[in-house]
């Protein structure tokens, strides 16, 4: 049974990343980060062999440690890693006005530092692996086409990330391999911290093309190359 | 009144070079801790935010090896640290007749042209500013502010130049005025891809 590894897994694209791979057969560990959200826990009585909840913080350097060690305890192999845990950074506003720049840094540790920090973890296990590694980031991270004004931490956390995903592929796609960086769209998701009633697309509809994009082969891996849920390419 | 100049976050060389350059331009030149005259002066035409530091030894290697600590100490202070200068210039510039900012910064924070695999602080920190002055020019532009990116990688002697000189504007057809684009330069003035 392959093993699949997700990050910020309660709910939203996590969530339905879960499903989408039990429904395949595989093995996943799911990142949990409120333990009080449900539907985690009603997954796992689906699924009760196949899916394991692991404690994660990804903010939290202890927290990654004690979540790697309890993956590493429980399996030798991880074949795909997918980064997904993320954070928005509240109270941005004009350049000028009041910014609470700790929201911004918590942002950063969260959607950058902590996400290499998975991959440290995560890379001995994968090694031996079918060795694909997704990152869930966004076209906020995209200078070529930022559209956005205002001081927003989110966009610079997201640029930050792809800036740490670069140096990563370039050291490890010769080693043999995959990245996929995913920006999902925009979700109809629990980012706010409730139900977003705006939004193009539903977290399982996203969810369904990622794990599309994560699986498949191709021929051109040695290109890093941002997709969305529609398949169409986003610059840096 | 003569235009004011502010020059923060710049070595040493950089620093002395180029407010030679912008005194011989006519500037009045203050820098790093000479925050207070520019206050006193009541206005600021020209701001340039360096972007230069040494970085950590913990910090120069991939993102993945970085230490924690230190990865997210540089992150704060030289990007959200830049963020904090410039917010906190802005009443300052508002008054100035000029209303540039300039970055000086490096091809260290170009993620297309990124083929290496260390200096991770370094490239991460400058990735993230150069979206924050993205998302800067998107605010200002329309408010008649206009920007520099300069990536100097130790070659200052054409900064000013490049951040006094005014680029092609027709206000008529804004999309055939180069003031209406942010973009990386070099020394030589070649675009670099972000």
């Amino acid at each position: 049974m392959k093993t699949v590894v997700i990050t910020g897994a309660d709910r939203g694209l996590g969530l339905a990343l879960c499903r989408e791979f039990l429904e395949k057969g595989y093995r996943v560990f799911a990142g949990q980060f409120m333990p009080e959200w449900p539907e985690l826990d009603r997954l796992r009585l689906q699924y009760p062999d196949a899916l394991q909840l692991i404690a994660l913080d990804v903010g939290n350097p202890e927290s990654l440690a004690k979540a790697a060690e309890e993956i590493r305890n429980c399996t030798d192999v991880v074949d795909i890693l997918i980064n997904n845990a993320g954070i928005t950074a509240r109270g941005e506003g004009a350049i000028g006005g009041e910014m609470d720049l700790s929201r911004s840094l918590d942002a950063f540790r969260v959607n950058c530092l902590g996400t290499m920090q998975m991959v440290r973890h995560m890379l001995p296990l994968m090694q031996t692996g079918e060795k694909r590694l997704c990152f869930i980031s966004s076209e906020a991270g995209s200078i070529s086409v930022c559209a956005r004004n205002g001081f927003s931490g989110y966009c610079m956390s997201k640029t930050a990330l792809n800036m740490g995903i670069r140096l990563l592929f370039n050291r490890l796609q010769p080693q043999g391999y995959r990245f996929r960086l995913y920006h999902p769209g925009w979700m109809r998701t629990y980012m706010s911290g409730k139900k977003s009633t705006v939004g193009k697309i539903e977290a399982e509809e996203s969810a369904r093309v990622a794990v599309s994009q994560f699986l498949e082969d191709r021929d051109w891996e040695d290109r890093l190359v941002m997709l969305d849920c529609y398949n169409q390419a986003w610059p840096f | 009144m003569c235009k004011i100049a502010y020059i923060t976050g710049v070595f040493p060389e950089g620093t002395a070079r180029i407010s030679r350059d912008l005194s011989a331009k006519g500037y009045a030149v203050y820098t790093n801790d000479q925050k207070d005259c520019v206050w006193r002066a009541g206005k600021l035409d020209l701001l340039v935010c360096g972007l230069e530091w040494d970085a950590s030894p913990e910090t120069a290697g991939a993102p993945d090896e970085a230490a924690y600590d230190a990865l997210l100490g540089e992150y704060e202070r030289y990007a959200l640290g830049t963020v904090q200068v410039v917010h906190d210039l802005l009443p300052l510039l508002q008054k100035g007749e000029q209303k540039r900012i300039a970055f000086l910064t490096s091809r260290d924070g170009s993620n297309q042209m990124c083929r290496e695999t260390g200096k991770s602080g370094k490239r991460i920190v400058l990735a993230a500013v150069h979206m924050f002055a993205s998302l800067l020019f998107n605010e200002l532009r329309p408010q008649g502010y206009t920007m520099r990116m300069y990536c100097a990688d130790g070659d200052y002697r054409y900064a000013a130049e490049y951040f006094t000189r005014d680029r092609s504007y027709e206000p008529e057809d804004p999309k055939h005025s180069d003031e209406n684009r942010l973009v990386l330069r070099d020394a030589f003035s070649c675009e670099i891809p972000w």
